[in-house]
């Protein structure tokens, strides 16, 4: 299990280093900063809306990338 | 678009409790019957912790310090493009009216100016106008009396030959314009044509008439006071002769100014009504100063006004405000 979980840190890692950078950039300022979509749109000086869908879309190629590593 | 997709849409969103109450409500009620969207969600939410705990992508220091104090920076110096324009639904509209507000302004402002422009361009006219009419009025006589003139300048023309003649018409040319009179004493053929075309536009009962209402609608208007001049060897005795005519016609001397030997000046009020006459005698003193001395035709121009002259007195008593003010000169021409 907690090879298992290093694994999937490791694949992680190279997954988000992978992915552009505006998609990369939204999820740090999101989930590791914890900052809100509002704060986030003021940072990158574009629409909340913008944040919102470039967000879904981050986590969904995220996803896509990592799909054998979810199941 | 099938509900599962819809719900996925907005997935991220409702993980991150950034959805409005209505939509996460939704959401919810989706998951409670979907074990497919269950799953995707628990897929992103492994993700995403997963994220947060990644050592490599601790922030470098001074990244959140950075963060932090460009969210709070931005509350304080924004740039001037933001300032003007942001938010643009509010400040575009007030700008455009601003600007339409300036404009109109300014339309206005330059109409009104333009309007007191030409007022006051246009108030000196009359004014203007008795001023630099002065040479051609010098010699105002009636077109009669001009055509009398040249018929006499002709006739001596004749009689003395061209030289004489020449002399002749100078001074007549002088007394019509003696500004225009160059010291050397010759003066152009076109410049007296000019002058003599202007004496005769120049002289009408109608404009006298006009002076006389301007006169009374604005009596304070002083400096639109039109002079009359009258050239003559002998100011003094002229001035006699002048005074004489005056008075017969019903005007008389306000005001004496020089009383100098080679000019005399004074005020005079006339009847509105006879300045035309007034003027027409003038020139005739005019005429004559320059010709023979003779005085019969005066006096009988002067007798034949006597009758009248009682007349004049009383209808001047009763409107005293129908009078022109003329100023006269009397001057000896410059010695040759």
């Amino acid at each position: 299990m907690e090879l298992e979980k290093a694994e999937f840190v490791k694949v992680l890692e190279r997954q988000m280093a992978a992915l552009p950078a505006k998609f990369r950039e939204v999820l740090v300022l999101r989930n590791v900063e914890g900052l809100k979509y509002e704060e986030i749109a003021v940072v990158l000086q574009c629409s909340v809306g913008t944040v919102k869908s470039r967000i879904a879309r981050a986590r969904e190629a995220l996803r896509e990338a990592m799909k054998d590593e979810l199941r | 678009m099938s509900q599962c997709e819809a719900i996925r849409n907005e997935m991220s969103a409702y993980l991150d409790g950034e959805l409005a109450e209505s939509e996460q409500a939704e959401v919810r009620a989706h998951l409670d019957c979907c074990e497919r969207c269950r799953r995707h969600l628990a897929e992103l939410q492994r993700l995403s912790h997963g994220v947060a705990h990644l050592p490599r992508l601790e922030p470098p220091p001074g990244f959140v310090a950075a963060v932090r104090e460009k969210l709070s920076a931005r509350n304080e110096a924004r740039s001037w493009v933001d300032i003007v324009f942001r938010p643009l639904w509010l400040k575009l509209p007030l700008e455009a009216v601003a600007v339409v507000t300036v404009a109109v302004g300014v339309m206005f402002l330059a109409q009104v100016q333009q309007k007191r422009g030409s007022h006051v361009a246009g108030a000196p006219a009359p004014e203007a106008m008795a001023t630099t009419a002065k040479p051609s009025d010098v010699a105002l006589r009636t077109e009669a009396a001009t055509a009398k003139g040249l018929r006499a300048e002709n006739e001596t023309r004749e009689r003395k030959g061209a030289q004489g003649a020449s002399l002749q018409r100078e001074e007549r040319l002088f007394a019509a314009a003696p500004e225009a009179m160059p010291s050397s004493g010759r003066a152009p053929a076109a410049a007296g044509e000019r002058g003599l075309g202007r004496r005769v536009g120049a002289l009408a009962p109608a404009e006298a008439g006009t002076q006389a209402t301007q006169k009374t609608d604005s009596g304070t208007q002083r400096s639109a006071v039109e002079t009359v001049r009258v050239w003559s060897s002998d100011p003094s005795q002229m001035e006699q002769r002048v005074r004489t005519v005056l008075e017969t016609l019903g005007g008389k001397v306000i005001e004496t100014k020089e009383r100098d030997q080679s000019l005399r000046s004074f005020r005079a009020r006339v009847p509105a009504t006879r300045v035309a006459k007034f003027k027409a005698q003038l020139a005739e003193l005019n005429a004559e100063s320059k010709s023979a001395p003779g005085l019969s035709r005066l006096h009988a121009e002067a007798d034949g006004m006597g009758a009248d002259a009682g007349k004049f007195r009383l209808q001047e008593a009763e409107r005293a405000e129908a009078m022109t003010e003329l100023e006269i000169q009397i001057a000896a021409p410059p010695a040759r």
